[in-house]
C-alpha cells in the first residue's frame, strides 16, 4: 500500500494525535496552540483537511488516528511558496527589482570565494 | 473627477522632485561606498520625504538650486508642471533642464481659439485615469498576495518565542505589521538558524518590516516614474546589507566565514527556477551581500565621523528647497504705504490701512513672481504718465526696500491688445541703489485701480465732512523740494556739455521722478517760476524741456527754436474743449440701440473726462420671445480736444453680446451685457455667449465668424474715424489732428480721406 505523504505542519499535527490519542478535540486545540502556535480555526481546518483524506477521524469530538505513524511519510522539504515575501513585496516585482536566485555556477563560485575569506 | 488632475499634478511635480533628490543620492552613495552600509540606507528616507510630502524648508545649499527652476509657490510647494496647465493658452512644463523643456514643449498641445475644450486639459483627464487605474492594479494585487501568503503561513508551527517554521517556505523571514513574527523554512541547521534568526530579529528592531511596505505604497503612488523603481531596489539592498553589517558588529568578527555560508545555504536551498531571470538585472543580491559581509571591518572612528557629516550635509542639501530667486514680502516686513494718486487731474495723499495691506503684499508678490513676456515688459520709458503710485516701504533680511506700484498707461498698448488701457509696474529699489522693474498681469492691475478708487472715494467723503485737508501747505513745499532736488542732481553732470539733453539722458530716474511724483503740481510749480524769471540758463532748458512733456496735448507751441523764457512769454495753455459723447443719428434701431448702449458703458465707468466715440460691428441679432440679443466687436475710444489737437486718452476692441428686453410699452431696455473675457478665456468666453437669448442653444458658425474678423478689423477702425469727424463736425469743430506717438497723423479733419 502507497505511503501517506504529509507536509511538515500536517506530520507535527498527526504526532501529537498519535502521542495523545484518543483525544478531546478541546484538548486537541489547547496542546496545539502550546507547541504549534496555532490558533483554534487552524487545528481545526488542518484536522478537517486530514479526517477527509482519512488519516484522522473526528467523532463526537473525540480525535483518533485511523492511519499508523510507520504507513506516513513527510514530503521532502518542498517550498511552496518559493521567494522570501518580507513586507508585502509581489513576487514579479521582486524578481524585477534584481532579486534572483543564483545559479549552481555562482553558487559554487560563492562558495570559493567564502573560503578564500576565512582562510 | 475635477479633483483627480490636480492630484495627479500634486503627484507628478513630487515624483519630478524625488528624481532629482534619487539622482543626488545615487551620487553619494558613491562617496558612502566604503562607509556603513546604515549610511546609505537612511539617505532613502530623503526621496521617501519627497515622494509624499509636498512641501519643504528653504535653504540657500539646496540641491535643486542647482538647477534653472524658478516655479515655487508660496507655500514651498516645487511647481515644474502647474496645476493649470489643462487651462493654459500655451502649456509649458519647467523641468530644470532647458534641452527637456524645449524638447517636451513644443509637443504640448496649445489652444485654439476655435476648440472649445483645451486638449491639454482632456490629456491630463486621461493621464491622471490612467494613474489612478495603475494604483488600483498594484494595490490590489498586493492586497491579494498579501492574503494568499498568510493563508499559507497559518499552519507554519511554532518554534519558540515569535519563531515559527513550516516547510512551504523557501527562505527566512519576517511578516506581519502588528506582532511581526519570523518564518523559518524546516531543516535549516542549527548554526544557520542562530545567524537568519540575528538577522531577523535585526529587522525587527530596526523596524525594517513596516518601513518596506511604506516605502512600497509609496512607489505605488508614483509606479509611472522609472527611477523609483530604481531607488526602491537599491533602497531594500541598503536595508539588507546594513542589517548584515549589524549582525556582524553583534556577533564575533570571526563569524564572516559563517554567515556569509548560511547566507549562501539558505539562497541555494531555494527551489523553483534557476534560470536567470530574463527581468533580473545587476549582481544578484546574494552575491552582494555575500561580498558585503566578507569585505565588512569594524568602521574606524573617522570614517563614521566623515560619513555623519556627510550625511547629514547630504540631507540638507536634498531635502531642502531652494530659496526663491525674490524672496515674499510679508506683513511684518511692511513698515508704511502710501498712495499718491492723480487721477482727474487732482493730487491726493493716503496713508493706508493696515487692513488693506495684506491684498497689496499678495499683488506685490504676484508681480515678483510674474513671468511677463520681454514684449510686454515695461521700461521706464513707458512708465509715464502715471496716473497712482502705490509706495511700499519694507524692510527685507535687514535692508530696506521701496516697492513702488506704479499704474500707468502706454500709448502704443492702448488698442494694440484691444482690451485695457492701463498696466501695472512695480519697482523696487534697495538701498543699494538697486532697482528692478516688473510686470504686472490684467487682473492685478483692474484689482489695484478698484482699490484705489474706493480709497479716493471715502477720502472725498472725509474731505467733504472735515472741510479743507490741512496738508495742502505742507503738500506745496514738498512739490517745490521734489522739483528743486531733481532739477539740482540733473544740472550737476555731465559739467562737460552744453546739450541739456546730455544732463537728463545721464539722469533718467531723476527726470522720471517728476512724472512718477509730481505731475500737475510740479507743472503749476515749474510755470511760477517761469512767471518769476527764475529760469536762466540750463535750468530753464530743463525745467522748459519738463513742461512741454506735462502738458503733452496743452502745449500750443511748436516752434522749438525759442528759449525757455520766450516760449514760456508765448505759451498760452490750451483749455481742454468738453465735449459730449458720441450720439448715433442713423435709422437702424437695433444700431441706434448698441451705439447707446456702448456709450453708456464706457462713460460709466470713466473717470478721466474727455469724450467717448464708439464704432461697433453688428455680426447679427436674434430675437426669442420677449428677448433680442445682438453680437457686436466694439470698437471703443476716448478722446481730449486741445484746441484743434486731439489726444486720444485709451481704447479698446472687445466682442460683446447684448441682450434685450422688451417691456410693456414695446421699448428695449438692456437686460444683460456679455463681454469676451481675457487671454486663455478669451475663445470660451465668446463661444459661451454665442447662444440664443431664451433657450439657450448654439448658434453656429456665429463665434468663428468673430475670431476671424478680430484679427483684422480694419473696417471698424474707419468707421471710428468716420463717427469722430462726424461728430466733431456736429459739434461746430472745424479743425482737429490726431498725431500717435511716432508723429504720424492719424486722423484730420482736413483730410479729405476721414470725410463720410
Amino acid at each position: 500500500m502507497e505511503k501517506y505523504k504529509l507536509f511538515d505542519a500536517e506530520y507535527k499535527f498527526a504526532s501529537i494525535v498519535w502521542d495523545n490519542e484518543p483525544i478531546n478535540s478541546t484538548e486537541l486545540v489547547r496542546l496545539c496552540t502550546d507547541k504549534l502556535g496555532w490558533k483554534k480555526s487552524t487545528t481545526y481546518t488542518v484536522l478537517k483537511k486530514l479526517s477527509d483524506r482519512g488519516i484522522l477521524q473526528n467523532k463526537d469530538a473525540v480525535v483518533t488516528a485511523l492511519v499508523k505513524r510507520e504507513d506516513v511519510q513527510k514530503y521532502e522539504s518542498n517550498a511552496v511558496v518559493e521567494k522570501s515575501f518580507e513586507g508585502s513585496l509581489p513576487k514579479f516585482l521582486t524578481s524585477f527589482l534584481g532579486e534572483r536566485k543564483i545559479t549552481e555556477q555562482e553558487a559554487e563560485e560563492l562558495k570559493q570565494i567564502i573560503e578564500e575569506a576565512v582562510k | 473627477m475635477s479633483a483627480l488632475p490636480g492630484l495627479f499634478t500634486t503627484i507628478l511635480n513630487m515624483s519630478i522632485t524625488a528624481s532629482y533628490v534619487a539622482v543626488g543620492i545615487i551620487l553619494v552613495r558613491l562617496l558612502l561606498r566604503k562607509a556603513p552600509k546604515i549610511f546609505s540606507y537612511a539617505l532613502w528616507g530623503v526621496v521617501l520625504f519627497r515622494l509624499i510630502c509636498p512641501l519643504s524648508f528653504t535653504s540657500a545649499f539646496s540641491f535643486l538650486g542647482l538647477l534653472n527652476i524658478d516655479s515655487q509657490n508660496n507655500a514651498g510647494v516645487l511647481e515644474y508642471v502647474s496645476n493649470d496647465i489643462g487651462f493654459m493658452q500655451e502649456p509649458t512644463v519647467q523641468s530644470g533642464i532647458g534641452s527637456i523643456d524645449s524638447a517636451v514643449n513644443p509637443s504640448l498641445p496649445q489652444t485654439t481659439p476655435i476648440a472649445s475644450v483645451n486638449p491639454m486639459q482632456i490629456w491630463m483627464d486621461v493621464f491622471s485615469l490612467i494613474w489612478l487605474a495603475g494604483i488600483v492594479v498594484l494595490l490590489s494585487y498586493s492586497v491579494i498576495s498579501y492574503i494568499k501568503i498568510k493563508r499559507q503561513l497559518l499552519t507554519a508551527t511554532l518554534v519558540k518565542d515569535n519563531i515559527y517554521e513550516s516547510d512551504l517556505i523557501g527562505t527566512a523571514f519576517v511578516f506581519g505589521f502588528i506582532h511581526p513574527k519570523i518564518y523559518v523554512p524546516v531543516n535549516v541547521g542549527d548554526a544557520d538558524l542562530s545567524y537568519i534568526l540575528e538577522h531577523e530579529r535585526t529587522h525587527i528592531r530596526r523596524r525594517d518590516y513596516l518601513i518596506k511596505p511604506f516605502a512600497f505604497f509609496a512607489l505605488i503612488l508614483h509606479w509611472f516614474n522609472p527611477l523609483m523603481w530604481l531607488s526602491f531596489a537599491l533602497m531594500s539592498r541598503d536595508m539588507e546589507m546594513s542589517c548584515d553589517e549589524s549582525v556582524l558588529q553583534k556577533i564575533s568578527q570571526d563569524a564572516k566565514g559563517g554567515y556569509s555560508s548560511s547566507l549562501l545555504s539558505l539562497s541555494v536551498k531555494r527551489t523553483g527556477l534557476f534560470a536567470a531571470n530574463p527581468l533580473a538585472f545587476g549582481e544578484s543580491h546574494v552575491k552582494a551581500r555575500i561580498k558585503n559581509v566578507l569585505n565588512y571591518k569594524k568602521p574606524v572612528f573617522w570614517v563614521v565621523i566623515t560619513s555623519v557629516i556627510v550625511l547629514i550635509g547630504a540631507t540638507i542639501v536634498l531635502l531642502s528647497n531652494p530659496q526663491l530667486r525674490y524672496s515674499n514680502l510679508t506683513l511684518a516686513n511692511v513698515e508704511s504705504m502710501t498712495l499718491v494718486s492723480e487721477l482727474d487731474d487732482t493730487k491726493s495723499t493716503v496713508i493706508t490701512d493696515n487692513a488693506e495691506w495684506v491684498d497689496i503684499i499678495d499683488m506685490i508678490n504676484t508681480a515678483k513672481r510674474s513671468k511677463i513676456p520681454e514684449e510686454y515688459r515695461p521700461t521706464y520709458g513707458e512708465l509715464y504718465p502715471i496716473y497712482n503710485t502705490l509706495t511700499v516701504s519694507a524692510k527685507e533680511q535687514g535692508a530696506a526696500k521701496t516697492y513702488s506700484l506704479m499704474i500707468y498707461h502706454h500709448k502704443d498698448w492702448d488698442v494694440f491688445h484691444g482690451e485695457y488701457e492701463y498696466k501695472l509696474a512695480l519697482n523696487c529699489s534697495s538701498e543699494s541703489n538697486k532697482t528692478e522693474l516688473w510686470g504686472l498681469p490684467y487682473a492685478e492691475c483692474y484689482q489695484l485701480m478698484e482699490w484705489i478708487n474706493g480709497i479716493r472715494d471715502s477720502k472725498q467723503n472725509n474731505d467733504i465732512s472735515n472741510g479743507e485737508a490741512s496738508d495742502m501747505n505742507l503738500n506745496t513745499a514738498g512739490i517745490a523740494k521734489l522739483v528743486e532736488d531733481n532739477i539740482s542732481i540733473i544740472m550737476s553732470s555731465p559739467k562737460t556739455s552744453s546739450n541739456p539733453q546730455d544732463y537728463i539722458n545721464a539722469h533718467q530716474n531723476e527726470y522720471e521722478n517728476f512724472f512718477k511724483y509730481g505731475g500737475e503740481d510740479a507743472l503749476q510749480y515749474m510755470l511760477t517760476q517761469f512767471e518769476a524769471g527764475n529760469a536762466e540758463g540750463l535750468r530753464g532748458q530743463i525745467m522748459m524741456r519738463l513742461c512741454k512733456e506735462l502738458l503733452g496735448a496743452r502745449n500750443n507751441i511748436t516752434d522749438e527754436s525759442l528759449s525757455p523764457q520766450e516760449w514760456y512769454n508765448a505759451l498760452d495753455i490750451r483749455q481742454e474743449i468738453e465735449l459730449p459723447h458720441f450720439e448715433y443719428d442713423g435709422q437702424d434701431p437695433i444700431e441706434k440701440l448698441v451705439y447707446a448702449t456702448e456709450v453708456e458703458k464706457d462713460s460709466a465707468s470713466n473717470k478721466r473726462g474727455g469724450f467717448i466715440i464708439v464704432a461697433p460691428k453688428v455680426f447679427g441679432s436674434c430675437e426669442e420671445e420677449d428677448m433680442l440679443k445682438v453680437f457686436v466687436t466694439t470698437y471703443s475710444a476716448r478722446y481730449k480736444l486741445f484746441g484743434n489737437t486731439l489726444s486720444q486718452e485709451g481704447g479698446s476692441i472687445i466682442p460683446a453680446a447684448i441682450t434685450y428686453r422688451k417691456d410693456n410699452n414695446d421699448r428695449y431696455v438692456l437686460e444683460k451685457y456679455e463681454q469676451a473675457r481675457d487671454g486663455s478665456e478669451f475663445g470660451p468666453s465668446v463661444r459661451e455667449y454665442c447662444t440664443m437669448p431664451v433657450s439657450g442653444k448654439e448658434i453656429k458658425g456665429l463665434a468663428d465668424m468673430i475670431f476671424k474678423h478680430y484679427t483684422d478689423y480694419e473696417d471698424i477702425r474707419i468707421l471710428l474715424h468716420d463717427n469722430l469727424f462726424k461728430h466733431l463736425k456736429k459739434n461746430g469743430i472745424k479743425d482737429a489732428t490726431l498725431t500717435n506717438s511716432q508723429g504720424e497723423v492719424e486722423f484730420s479733419m482736413s483730410n479729405p480721406n476721414y470725410k463720410p
